[in-house]
């Protein structure tokens, strides 16, 4: 399979979320939800913007300056969906998630383009702010005494929380890893 | 030094998407009063009652009930819980607590007025005789609770209407969102308390049990 292909089926690999046990292999634990159905989602909008028309390129990249919208709505949009009342309305109402999945598919959809024109300041910045949310989020999971989400068991909610502290600490290694290759 | 026409554009989709990030926390979250579905669940149900549709079910006793439907209701309000009969823990707490409303309500002399209804949701796993049995482990008395077993259409429909959200709990039984509903016979859904605010939840019924049963 060539490159092109290969980017073609990531970039059209949320529509395998329409197939019932597809979305419950990917939403049915709460860590594998928001840890690798996420991240997914965003590479699968990654993987679809080298299709970007050129005309919408432009405009985008005129809103987009130093990649700070993108990078602002990747924060936004991983805060929200780490309420507990989002990601039960996500799995509850259909409507709900179909935003979600756009969300984050047009997050990712934005941010190759982000991050090649973000100065690494702009870049740690936001990465810095994930890291103390995702890591707060992550220590509320893992101490709150019942269950957040009404999809959830207590196991595997703090399962999501330890699972966000180690991206969170990833997020932090790969950072300083980056700054002293700089 | 960028020239300020650059930075605008870029200004103005960071503010669009504040405000949109605002406005969605805002929907979600019942404007910060609720951080978790069930939280919200509880508020909107307090601000507004929820009328559920007519149900039919059959009492550990084997009678036909439809509390909330007309000229069939057995008291003028309805403590309400959801249980399975296998539960091997929440529905026990449950069961204890009922205990002590029903003895509250034989103190008070509400039995007419206020009564005690104990819904399977593990239909049809859950029969009659289940029920029976559950009521006879929890001393169920004839006229004050009953342990019920719904058919399966008007339950799923109520626990949709309701909010409620059952799922498996990896150990063969089940885990949702429970507490004590406030269920009034013309089938409103008036409150839900947690399962230690028990009295809070019976004094709650009494102040609406007034008037004639329908």
């Amino acid at each position: 399979m060539s490159a092109t292909a290969f980017r073609a089926v990531v970039a059209l690999l949320p529509m395998a979320l329409f197939i019932a046990p597809v979305r419950l292999l990917l939403e049915g634990d709460m860590a594998v939800h928001m840890l690798v159905e996420f991240p997914l989602l965003l590479a699968a909008g990654a993987s679809a913007s080298r299709w970007v028309p050129g005309s919408l390129a432009r405009i985008a990249k005129l809103c987009d300056w130093k990649g700070i919208s993108t990078l602002l709505a990747f924060i936004l949009v991983s805060a929200f969906w780490m309420i507990p009342a989002a990601l039960d309305a996500a799995l509850l109402e259909p409507g709900v998630a179909a935003a979600k999945y756009a969300s984050w598919w047009l997050v990712g959809l934005a941010l190759p383009s982000a991050l090649r024109t973000a100065p690494p300041a702009i870049v740690l910045f936001f990465a810095g702010n994930w890291v103390w949310m995702s890591a707060t989020a992550g220590l509320l999971y893992v101490d709150a005494p019942q269950r957040l989400c009404l999809s959830y068991m207590e196991e595997s909610q703090r399962h999501a929380g330890a699972g966000l502290l180690v991206a969170a600490v990833a997020m932090t290694i790969a950072g300083f890893a980056a700054r002293s290759r700089d | 030094m960028p020239q300020r026409s650059s930075a605008l554009p870029t200004l103005a989709t960071c503010t669009l998407l504040a405000v949109a990030f605002c406005a969605a926390v805002a929907s979600v979250t019942l404007d910060l009063n609720a951080w978790t579905r069930e939280d919200a669940r509880r508020l909107r149900i307090e601000g507004t009652p929820i009328a559920l549709s007519p149900l039919e079910m059959i009492g550990h006793d084997r009678r036909a009930l439809g509390p909330w439907s007309k000229d069939r209701a057995v008291a003028r309000i309805y403590l309400v819980d959801f249980i399975y009969t296998r539960c091997t823990s929440l529905c026990i707490s449950l069961g204890s607590v009922y205990q002590r409303l029903q003895q509250a309500l034989f103190d008070r002399g509400l039995v007419s007025k206020v009564a005690l209804l104990s819904i399977s949701f593990d239909v049809p796993r859950d029969t009659v005789a289940d029920a029976a049995g559950y009521a006879r482990v929890h001393g169920a008395a004839p006229g004050a609770w009953w342990v019920a077993i719904p058919d399966a259409g008007g339950l799923a429909r109520l626990l949709r209407e309701a909010g409620v959200v059952v799922i498996p709990d990896g150990a063969g039984g089940y885990a949702h969102n429970g507490g004590i509903h406030v269920i009034d016979a013309q089938g409103r859904l008036l409150r839900v308390f947690d399962i230690e605010q028990y009295e809070a939840a019976l004094d709650f019924a009494v102040s609406r049990s007034s008037g004639p049963r329908p």
